[in-house]
């Protein structure tokens, strides 16, 4: 009886209908959306800041335009900083992701499909090794990994900082569950019989179904490296060599924006530091929004139903 | 194929890590002898019992309140499954996108009382000026709130794909049993996406430990001084930096190193993290 109800209701509705109007439905949707307004506004004020000056940024509400020529001269001001030091932070910050992602997504690919579908020794060993290196944060091996790269030279070099940043775990783990469970066991025992190598499965068969996973490691890699702060702030001694996350804090420092705790006489003040908040925060969002495709799917989810 | 990884494993984990351990046990201008008195010198300074309680209990307040936000979103979202939540799930990403220097600029506005965003609201509860908001006592609460809510996008996403996973055949027959959705959401969603949930708390307590960026930035570039020596990551790099005492500084991060290392071998271990993998 029950199931007669049910079954021509999952047959014939498409998914999105499958639940028409409901009180439940109303509220779980309407505490959905308050919770993205809330946490949306504060990244709306960042956005608008910097369209006012300061007497504007006090007189008009917070979430009042000011006008876009705002924006230039915000920006003007922002160069007069450190002769245009920015501008070099921001190249820094691109370069070193660049480096940073590739190397951390080659090794994590070819890592996570030794260990789900070769012949590795110790596999099970070393996944563990994998999972206790993945779950200890980056943050935890800033000052080991500073006595290190100092005892070989590479303080305050951009080699130095690409190899200190580029020991992906997570994304070898990530690597790992994707080829367990997405890729049949006996696809690769098949591969196996038919003659081809390890090398020639991953290109062949493995690699050409994982670009989510790719475009998965990468992500997750670019936004850890792009933000990092600690490891630059500690690694790199001069000014010129950080990158935008740790440079910021020195613009923030040496600016009469907040406290007036400089003697700085610039015209940076809070619109201009939202200005360099909003360059900051921009790469990400915009790859956020181009990769909601993939990530929507749930980076658990490697055969997701969806 | 594991050769690369492999190589960064050794020489920019274990390498290190076995250099702290020697760096924390050497002689410094503190403790001539080295050896392990030198964490006790650690352990005797005032500001490490003040940062570790502050770490603690930033943790304390973290964990939990992430997880619960997380889950309970994330079940929201999937209980009523429709093609434009994939908005929501972005607007729960954006705070994520605004950490460091830029996530304590928009805190910092977003809790002005005076000309913030919130300010209506803050002023409804009593907040009139920045330092009623910006006062030593309610950093804890800064710090845990800005770490939720810039973490707990990407984590709703991992949970709710975690969800989706579970076959809609288990769901209908729960239902054609009886189930609510509450029931369904405890008593078979849970449950069977508890492995992605104690993977979570994993992350979530070994990242808070860790916690550097936004105290140090308040500190340095926000309230000069408010936040001096706040966390434990915040001292061990006042030590080496600020007092040249590497051997001290060394000691902190190996003790915060051993900390994640048993969360991670408790958890792995008690939970049978591993077994349904293999």
């Amino acid at each position: 009886m029950a199931i007669q109800e049910v079954a021509p209701e999952t047959k014939s509705a498409p998914k999105q209908n499958r639940h028409p109007f409901s009180f439940g439905k109303l509220s779980a949707n309407s505490i959905l959306v308050f919770v993205a307004v809330v946490t949306f506004i504060p990244a709306l004020w960042m956005f608008i800041a910097p369209s006012k000056n300061r007497p504007q940024l006090i007189d008009l509400a917070p979430l009042e335009f000011g006008s876009f020529e705002s924006y230039l001269t915000r920006w003007r001001n922002l160069l007069l900083f450190d002769n245009a030091a920015i501008i070099r932070w921001i190249e820094n910050s691109f370069w070193y992701t660049l480096a940073i992602v590739s190397v951390s997504a080659v090794t994590a690919l070819l890592g996570g499909f030794a260990l789900a579908a070769t012949n590795l020794k110790f596999k099970k060993q070393l996944l563990t090794l994998v999972l206790i290196a993945m779950i200890i944060p980056q943050v935890a091996l800033v000052m080991p990994m500073f006595i290190w790269v100092n005892k070989l030279g590479l303080t305050d070099t951009e080699l130095g900082l690409i190899l200190a940043s580029s020991f992906y775990p997570f994304g070898v783990f990530l690597s790992y569950i994707h080829f367990t469970t997405v890729i049949p066991r006996e696809l690769y025992e098949a591969a196996k019989i038919d003659g081809c190598g390890y090398w020639r499965v991953f290109f062949s068969v493995a690699l050409p179904i994982s670009k989510t996973l790719a475009a998965t490691i990468s992500f997750f890699a670019f936004i850890g490296t792009w933000n990092n702060f600690f490891l630059p702030q500690v690694f790199m001694l001069s000014g010129e060599k950080q990158p935008l996350a740790s440079g910021l804090t020195i613009l923030f420092t040496n600016t009469p924006a907040f406290s007036g705790n400089s003697s700085a006489i610039l015209p940076i003040e809070r619109s201009e530091i939202a200005l360099s908040a909003i360059i900051m925060t921009l790469p990400i969002i915009v790859l956020f929004l181009v990769s909601q495709k993939f990530l929507s799917r749930g980076m658990l989810a490697g055969s997701v139903k969806s | 194929m594991f050769l690369p990884f492999l190589l960064f494993f050794v020489l920019f984990s274990i390498v290190p890590i076995i250099l702290a351990l020697r760096e924390s046990l050497l002689p410094s201008y503190k403790n001539e002898a080295g050896g392990f008195q030198n964490f006790k010198i650690v352990l005797d300074d005032f500001r490490f019992v003040a940062a570790a309680k502050n770490t603690f209990l930033y943790v304390l307040l973290t964990v939990p309140l992430m997880t619960l936000v997380v889950i309970f979103l994330a079940l929201l979202l999937d209980v009523y499954r429709s093609k434009w939540h994939q908005y929501l799930r972005l607007a729960y990403l954006i705070p994520g996108c605004y950490v460091g220097a830029a996530g304590v600029l928009v805190w910092y506005a977003a809790l002005e009382p005076q000309v913030g965003p919130f300010r209506s609201v803050l002023n409804f509860l009593g907040y009139s000026k920045q330092t009623d908001i910006f006062n030593p006592g309610h950093l804890v609460v800064i710090f845990a709130l800005m770490s939720v809510v810039a973490n707990a996008g990407g984590w709703i996403i991992v949970q709710f794909g975690g969800l989706q996973e579970i076959s809609d055949e288990v769901i209908e027959a729960a239902k054609l049993d009886g189930c609510n959705q509450f029931q369904l959401a405890t008593k078979v969603k849970l449950p069977l996406v508890k492995k992605n949930v104690v993977y979570m708390v994993i992350l979530v307590v070994a990242a808070s430990v860790q916690l550097f960026a936004e105290p140090y930035i308040v500190n340095s570039a926000i309230f000069f001084g408010l936040a001096k020596d706040w966390s434990l990551n915040q001292l061990s790099y006042t030590l080496a930096f600020g007092e040249g005492d590497f051997s001290s500084a060394t000691a902190i991060s190996v003790m915060l190193l051993i900390i994640c290392l048993l969360a991670a071998l408790f958890l792995i271990f008690r939970t049978k993290f591993f077994d349904t993998k293999d």
